[in-house]
């Protein structure tokens, strides 16, 4: 018993110690939260501001485009608790009987596309790809682009990345986010110019996603050092290049 | 009470003397800037640290002394991130990984375990204020050098009621600067060659007294 007690002790004492510190550091949490969101709003609505002259941004959270029939029933379906929720999915999705799918609707609008993203929402959907919402860019009445929010995966763990494309899904600008990369070497892709390689790619010209696809030696040498980060960019950047022609229904 | 904190500046400097902290003293002296922002979280880490170990010292168990210094010190590096990250983001932003590194520099963990550990509240804010800023001192040192000598300025905080955009130049150096010394590779020289003239004055001040 006294045994036991001498084990016991130290790892209750740490317990009320991790416990405490647990407590106020959720309370901490709950304060700086608001702060560090609205901080990272501002950020993202400059790197916006900063590719494409609009003023007013809507964001439009991305939904899947294509799920197999027991995904679609399993994931959203059965999550719903409305009759509402269940029509307005059915609108949304069309069944595709060869393969057994549901495909996302091609001619939705963009309001329904909205209401779409916000009822996967609801429904507590997670999205599996990188891009996480978007932005569309109206020019008469028409749109002219896409500014994508992807999350990549860098050296340091996730990264944010505002990236804007044009409709066939060519890069026209890139800002990296919020990041752990290292600095020096990783976080150099933050800096003016690094994004230059990717601008022009994704249409005809595929996006250089390893280090040989870049032509010249010094942009080459440029991510030599930090290929995780110039890779899990570029993987980004690919999806987010397919994910506009796949809006575009290309 | 005074001798522990003039002590941690000069006699037992952690950068100079006993050579504590040394991996985020070269990766973050590039600038005075971020210089100064390390100092500052480094100092209330410790400060909070050493304040709690020294408190809990009757109360934390011998066997399992490490487990809960480290959550003391994770607790209060936390603090300091999400608390830069809300109220002082372009610092957080260039200072990156090495906030939460803090947790694992060895000053704070050192002084916890060979200071505060053994001492009463008053010493050990005394020995936390006084590492604090011998270390503060010692990065913004290497970070002056650093800058001055690698890229020819001298970047502080912005202040913009008077206009004034937080970076200082210097004339002739701004243009051709020694880059090398802002690279990690200066870093090291820098701090060797500093910790040199350390060692000369210590050598020359016991050859006084002798």
């Amino acid at each position: 018993m006294r045994k036991m007690l001498e084990y016991l002790i130290p790892g209750l004492k740490l317990f009320v110690i991790c416990a405490v510190a647990a407590v106020i550091l959720g309370l901490i949490n709950e304060v700086t939260e608001p702060e560090i969101k609205k901080n990272q709003t501002k950020e993202q609505e400059q790197a916006l501001k900063a590719m494409f002259t609009q003023e007013e941004w809507r964001e439009i959270p991305a939904v899947p485009f294509s799920l197999s029939s027991k995904d679609f029933e399993d994931d959203l379906l059965k999550k719903c608790r409305t009759t509402e929720q269940k029509q307005f999915l059915a609108y949304g999705y069309d069944f595709d009987g060869n393969n057994d799918t549901y495909n996302l609707k091609k001619d939705l609008s963009l309001d329904d596309r909205e209401k779409l993203g916000a009822l996967l929402k609801v429904i507590g959907y997670k999205n599996k790809g990188p891009v996480e919402s978007y932005f569309p860019v109206i020019q008469n009445q028409s749109v002219s682009g896409y500014a994508l929010k992807i999350n990549g995966n860098g050296y340091g763990g996730a990264m944010t990345i505002i990236a804007g494309y044009n409709t066939d899904g060519s890069i026209r600008d890139v800002r990296l986010l919020d990041n752990s990369e290292t600095p020096g070497l990783g976080k150099k892709a933050e800096t003016e110019g690094y994004m230059d390689k990717f601008i022009g790619t994704g249409g005809d010209k595929p996006v250089p996603v390893i280090k040989n696809m870049l032509g010249d030696q010094k942009e080459i040498d440029a991510v030599t050092g930090a290929s995780i980060t110039f890779m899990g960019i570029a993987d980004a950047l690919r999806s987010g290049s397919d994910f506009v022609k796949k809006i575009e229904g290309k | 009470m005074l001798k522990q904190f003039t002590n941690g500046i000069f006699k037992e400097n952690p950068v100079f003397i006993i050579l504590l902290g040394l991996c985020p003293t070269l990766a973050v002296s590039t600038q005075v800037v971020n210089a100064l922002g390390m100092g500052v979280a480094v100092i209330f880490v410790l400060l909070g640290s050493n304040m709690f170990v020294s408190l809990l010292k009757d109360f934390i168990p011998e066997k399992v002394r490490i487990p809960c210094y480290i959550i003391i010190i994770a607790s209060f590096v936390t603090i300091v991130d999400l608390a830069m990250r809300a109220y002082a983001p372009s610092l957080s932003k260039s200072l990156g990984v090495f906030v939460q590194l803090i947790v694992v520099n060895c000053i704070i963990l050192g002084r916890a375990e060979a200071f505060a550990s053994k001492n009463n509240l008053k010493s050990s804010v005394m020995d936390a204020l006084g590492m604090g800023v011998g270390f503060t001192l010692a990065l913004t040192l290497i970070a002056l050098i650093r800058e001055v000598v690698g890229s020819g300025k001298i970047t502080l905080f912005a202040i913009h009621a008077i206009g004034f955009n937080g970076e200082i130049n210097i004339p002739y150096l701004s243009d051709s600067p020694i880059r090398m010394i802002g690279y990690p590779a200066g870093a090291l020289l820098v701090v060797g060659l500093l910790k040199a003239l350390f060692n000369w004055f210590e050598s020359r001040n016991k050859g006084a007294i002798k």
